[in-house]
This record gives structure tokens, sequence and C-alpha cells, in this order.
């Protein structure tokens, strides 16, 4: 830790800057990297020793009742309880306005006791029409892939393994649809548990379910299979069970987090920009890092060779990226990584790819170097929240927002095309969804995500202001700027707090942005649906609660099938 | 009813949106119903009556010794407090004040945010009725109760956050409650079938 520290002081190299990094183009471009959150909390789990402990199996033979998984940490005792039920096809939706799922999940603080489990299967089966409780930490639902399920439990029911191929394409069992965490619907707020260590940490208690849920997908599909035909079963091999990570499909209600919580989106650009910093200052690398380099780009060739979808636009990004890497690959070799900041040139030379390749190039020179960075992935939370200074002097202020939101300039609000969009949440169960302004009604009720245009309002207003006047006597007049007032105040600390791009305009599509929240956390296997709607794949190639304690528990970047874990 | 403090904070700015009120002083409705609930003085019954009122013109008479707000609604409230937090004015004088709990928690959100200690005394005798920090502070709310011209000033504080955090949540009045849901549901946009088949970007079943 002192060493990284040490390293980060005598950083050469300075962090790219904002304009550079916070662009959608950008944004939508970024990978998984192992200072991402499923990557800390493996090695949080892995550190522990943990030991996951199935207290409850009451399922029948199709697969439909109980199950409740605890573990204990830091001299506490968490339990996933998992609550199975036959689900109508014709019900089985990835929309928030789903009514219905195969399987409901809560994360409980503690073990529940029978009466709990009751309360718990009646409310988690209506998720948010459900009431619960602070002992809740995470709720969350998921659906059988249909492409997949079946066919393993028919697989492993005739005492064979399922094709690999399905298992490659698809690379989960089920797939969640939501996972609520912090005070939704009553269950704890994150205020309650942030002290405890493991959930410090952004997002942890949400993961730490969603990993729970993958086990109990394996567990799930064994015990249909066996229930079918006990004399035939065979268990799913541990290779492809490691590979089945678990599915989640997302649409926009992902995204205004991003806007609405700047000082943790900086936090998480800063860890990623400064760990890149640290890497490309280092002047010499081992041979022992070198090979770990080496394979690590093997994987990652093998990874995108199986990261195959559906839409034409990202595949063709996959198939650029694809050439770039073999090419990468190439140039890199053993000799070229042995002459000094091997890391610095390997950046540069992926600078004239696409953002894609030299996205991907970050999250491989990061995930050599892991004692040099892991320490940042403690800095990625944040207890900050914005916060006006009123004292500030209108001139100040000004020279903030000329500072840090030029970006606004090159566009023009009043330009129809400009504001076309607008964020809204629907009636209808809450969903988040975004309307055109010029077709539809509701934009009076739209979610500020119009910062640019916010920003441009504010400017505007300033220019014919006092500059010695204070900020709290110019809101006593504007009070409808205040919101966008304290969001620039905040970006003069925390420079990596905005998109740079207007979030309200037709060329802007939101699939960047989940993009960038879902790599952070660690979703690999990006399926874009539409410019709106995703689906990933999390926790794909780690370690499962029977490995969980292994020497190389961490060792699980770019998975691909195949892969000796 | 037993609610988390992030539906508190987030319903409330919800309702202060669907009274009028501009998102950035909404974000303070919310944060002064967080504040509310977790330092203990009661519900935020009366921050809903100032959230109902909804946005109004702010009139201040500036001058050397002290700003005299024309009322005391939300608007003036959170300006008043702004103007307190710049150090230039160390007095400010409210008249009419009638929700007084509202008026605190808009006090308490500021005291969070700048750290300071806001002080409420009577104009008439000068007597204390309120000092507003972040966890709390102390606080006279019958005797404030009684009177409705009030001096604010503050003193600087060192930020501690140090409020009260519920293990079991926070019991909240289920008919307060509904009132603050129904205003926050006013934010929602009634969904159409154009907005459910392309709003959220998949189908209506998305599955396979």
């Amino acid at each position: 830790m002192k060493e990284a520290a040490k390293i980060q002081e005598c950083t050469e190299i300075s962090l790219r800057p904002p304009d550079q990094v916070m662009r959608l183009s950008r944004l939508g471009a970024f990978h998984p990297t192992r200072l991402s959150f499923v990557r800390s909390l493996i090695r949080r789990l892995s550190d522990a020793q943990i030991d996951v402990v199935p207290v409850c199996w009451d399922m029948d033979a199709n697969g439909f009742g109980t199950a409740v998984y605890s573990l204990e940490l830091e001299g506490r005792t968490y339990s996933l309880c998992a609550f199975s039920r036959y689900l109508d096809p014709s019900q089985r939706s990835d929309r928030v306005i789903a009514e219905a799922w195969d399987a409901t999940f809560a994360l409980y603080d503690g073990v529940p006791d029978s009466g709990e489990l009751a309360r718990l299967e009646a409310n988690s089966a209506k998720q948010e029409a459900g009431r619960y409780l602070p002992t809740e930490i995470v709720i969350s639902r998921a659906n059988k892939s249909t492409r997949l399920f079946d066919h393993v439990v028919q697989r492993l029911s005739e005492g064979r393994q399922p094709d690999v191929n399905q298992i490659g394409s698809v690379g989960y069992l089920m797939r969640t649809t939501a996972v609520y965490g912090n005070g939704k619907f009553g269950i704890s707020d994150r205020n309650r548990i942030k002290c405890r260590a493991l959930f410090s940490g952004p997002f942890q208690a949400e993961l730490l379910a969603v990993w729970l849920i993958r086990g109990f997908t394996h567990d799930l599909v064994e015990h249909i299979a066996r229930a079918r035909s006990t004399g035939s079963f065979v268990p799913l091999a541990g290779e492809l069970k490691r590979h089945l990570g678990i599915g989640n499909a997302t649409g926009l209600g992902m995204a205004p987090f991003l806007v609405t919580h700047p000082i943790l989106l900086n936090n998480w650009i800063v860890a990623r920009e400064t760990a890149l910093a640290r890497v490309r200052s280092v002047e010499a690398a081992s041979s022992e890092t070198i090979r770990r380099f080496r394979s690590a780009i093997r994987k990652a060739i093998k990874h995108c060779a199986e990261w195959n979808v559906g839409d034409q636009l990202q595949m063709n990004r996959i198939a650029v990226m694809r050439k770039e890497l073999a090419q990468l690959a190439r140039l890199a070799t053993k000799h070229w990584l042995k002459t000094p900041h091997p890391w610095h040139r390997f950046f540069e030379l992926s600078k004239t790819m696409s953002a894609e390749a030299q996205e991907l190039a970050v999250a491989l020179i990061l995930e050599v170097n892991g004692p040099l960075i892991d320490d940042l992935a403690d800095q990625m939370s944040s207890e900050e929240e914005p916060r006006l200074i009123p004292a500030m002097s209108l001139g100040n202020l000004k020279a903030i927002l000329n500072d840090r939101y030029g970006w606004v300039k090159g566009t023009d609000y009043s330009d129809s095309d400009a504001v076309k969009h607008f964020w809204y949440v629907s009636e209808e169960k809450l969903e988040p969804r975004r309307g055109n302004r010029h077709e539809e009604s509701g934009s009076e009720l739209e979610l500020r995500m119009d910062v640019g245009r916010q920003a441009a309002m504010l400017h505007t207003a300033l220019a014919e202001a006092n500059d010695q006047e204070s900020v709290a006597e110019f809101l006593i007049l504007r009070p409808d700027l205040r919101h966008v007032v304290r969001r620039v105040q905040t970006a003069e600390f925390y420079p990596y707090s905005e998109i740079h791009d207007n979030l309200i305009g037709s060329d802007c599509r939101p699939i960047d942005i989940l993009r960038c929240k879902l790599s952070i956390f660690g979703a690999t296997k990006f399926d874009p649906k539409s410019n709106l709607w995703t689906r990933i794949n999390l926790f794909q190639g780690a370690p499962c609660s029977d490995s969980i304690k292994d020497s190389d528990a961490d060792e699980w970047a770019f998975p691909y099938l195949g892969a000796s874990h | 009813m037993i609610l988390s403090i992030n539906e508190i904070e987030m319903t409330m700015r919800k309702a202060a949106l669907a009274c009028g009120w501009a998102f950035g002083v909404a974000e303070e409705f919310g944060s002064a119903a967080r504040w509310i609930v977790m330092s203990g003085i009661g519900d935020f019954e009366s921050l809903l009556s100032l959230a109902i009122e909804g946005p109004q013109m702010v009139h201040v008479v500036k001058s050397t010794e002290e700003w005299k707000f024309q009322g005391s609604g939300a608007a003036e409230a959170v300006s008043a407090f702004d103007v307190l937090a710049c150090g230039t004015v160390t007095k400010i004088r409210m008249n009419q004040v009638s929700w007084v709990e509202g008026l605190l928690g808009l006090a308490g959100a500021a005291a969070m945010s700048y750290g300071m200690e806001y002080k409420f005394s009577s104009s008439v005798d000068g007597s204390d009725l309120a000092a507003v920090r972040s966890d709390r502070g102390r606080i006279y709310v019958p005797r404030f109760h009684e009177v409705s011209d009030v001096f604010v000033h503050v003193t600087p504080l060192e930020l501690t956050g140090a409020q009260r955090d519920s293990a079991s949540g926070y019991e909240v009045n289920k008919l307060l409650w509904n009132r603050v849901e129904a205003l926050a549901a006013r934010t929602y946009v009634p969904s159409t079938l154009q907005s459910r088949e392309s709003g959220a970007g998949a189908r209506i079943s998305d599955n396979e």
C-alpha cells in the first residue's frame, strides 16, 4: 500500500483530461478492470475465506420452493433468501413493468426464522409493490434464460453436459431484471451498513446478492435435472459452471444515477485514471509481469472472439477491436516489453485505434499491475454530497463555468434536435423512460438530465450579473438555477463529475451511459438491444462458492470457454 | 408506517417539485425532511405545508444592521440561510412564522450543508427559541410556536454530520405519508401506448 502511494507521488504522467475521458463516445467504450466492483468484492470474499452454507433447500421436483444460503463475515451473518415459482411464459418479461418473475430474492441481515421467511416470500413476490424492513439489505428478481435453462436441465438429466456453444452464446442461466438497495421500499438505508468493511465500497451489497444468486442458479438447474432423472443425472462440469455468470437486462433506470451522483462518478473515474497514470509511469516490468501480461492478451483475444451480439453497430466495433487487439499482441513481444516504460508505450500504441481497443488496452495494463493500483478500489465510494457555496462570488462561479463546462458551448439549445429527448419516470410502475419532446406529452415533468442546457442557461444569466455579488444573493432572484449552481461548484473540486455531452440531444445514446456504469460494476459481454437497453453478464468466470478460497481467486479477467482456472 | 431515510428524502423532494418548486429548492425540502426525522423533532407535516404554499417572490429589505425578509415561507428561509452562511450579514429577521418545524427542517438542511449552527431568537424579548445543528441542536418547539417574528443568526461549526441512524427505520404517520406520496405521484408521466412500446428501449416482453 505504501509503495503504491509512493509511486503515485512519483507519477510522471498526468491523468487523461476530463474533456477526453468524460465524452459518451469514450465512456461507452469502457471495459471492466480489476478495480471494477465485482473484482473488489471477490477479492474481499476470498481474503476473508468465506463459506457459503445452504441452510435451507426446500424445492419440489420442478425447482419451485425456497432456498436460503448464509455466509459469515466480520462477525455477522448474511443470508440470501431465494423464492422460485412457476411463471406462465406469457408473463415473463425483463421490463420493469413486469408483475411476476421466475425467482425473487432478498439479502437478509442475519438468518431469517420461518416467520421472517414467510414475510419475505410474500413481499418479494410483489417486488416494488411489497414492503420491506431494514433487515433486508437488497431485494432482486430474475428470469430464466429460455434459450439455455431448459437445455441445461435436459442435458444434465440425460447424463450429458450442455452444448458448449450454447453455454458460450448465452453465458448465464438466469437474468436479474432489477437489484434494489439503499432504502428502496423500506429496505436498509446504505447509512446503516456502510460502516461494515464488506459494504464500505459502492454496490458491494447488491453485487454480493448477485453473486449468491448466480450460485443459486447453478444449484437450481442441477436440482431439477437430478429430480427429472436421478439415475442418469450428471452434475454440471466445473469449467462450464464457472463460465455461467448471471445475466442482467437493464434499461434507462441505470443512467440517471451517474447524473444524480456527480461526486461518486468523479471518484470512480479518478480511481480508474489514477490507476492508469500510475501504471503508465512504471519504468520497467519484471519478467513475471510480462509473462502474465502476454497471457492476459491471449485471454482477451479469446474472450473477444466469444463476444458476439445481434446489434450491428456493436458487432462492427467488436470486429474492429479484434483486429486491433491481434495487432497489439503481435507488437507487444516479450522483447518489446522489456524496454523502458512498457505500459506507457503499449498505451500509446493503442491511441491510433478505436475507443474500444484503447479502453481494452487500459484494462489489460491495469490487470497485471494489481499491487500498484488495488488500493484505489477503496477510494471509489463517497460520503460527500454536492454542497452549495453561497459565499462564492459570481465572478468566481463564472470562471468555474468557463473552465469546467466549455463542452456546453458547442451546442445550440434553441435547435430542436438539441433538445429532442426528455427523460422521465412513467406512472406505470415508475419505469424510467425517454420520450420525444416534440411528439409526446410530459416534458414538463422531465428529470434533470439536461445538465448541458442548465449550464448554458446559467451562462446566459451570469453574463449580465455583477461579478462581485454572492451566489446567495443571485439565487434569491434565480432559485431555478440553484441546482445547476451547486453542480458547477461541485465540479470545481471534482473535475470528472460530469458527462461532457448533451444528454437530451437527438444524437445521445443512453446505452453509452449504461456501458460506463456497468463496466465499472464489472459487467462483460455487453449485448445492446437498442440505444436504450442492454443485456450483460456479471461474474462470468468468477470463482463459485467452492473455489472462492483458492489462491488464484482473483485471476478471472477476460473469461472464455476452456479457460483453465 | 416504517420508512427508510432514502424514501423520505426522495419522496419529499418529488412532492416539493409537484408543488412547483425549482429542482434545487426541492432538493432542500428532501434534505429538510431527512433532517427532521433523523433529529427526532417530530414529523414533517409542517414542512409539507411549507411546500404546498408553493414558490413566491422573495421580498427582502437590506440594511447594514440586518436583512429583513417579508415572510417566512420556504423561499425566504432557504434564501435567508444562504445569506447567513456567507458571513457578511450577521442577523436576519423573519416575520409571519407559521410552520415552525418546517422552518427548522430547512435550517437543519442548511446546517448539514454549510456546517453552521442556526440560532433562532424572539425579536420581541430576545429569548432563545432554537439552535439548529447538523445533529439536531437545542430546540424549544413549544415556545417557538408562540412567536411569529424571529431573528436568525449563525455560528460556524465543524461539520459533524452526526445524525442518529435508526436500525429499525423511521416511523412516519401513514396519513401524512399518503399525502406526500400523492403529491410525488404528480411528477410521474402518464403512460401511453407509444411510451410503453418505445420509451424504455426494450420490447414489451423482452425475453428469450
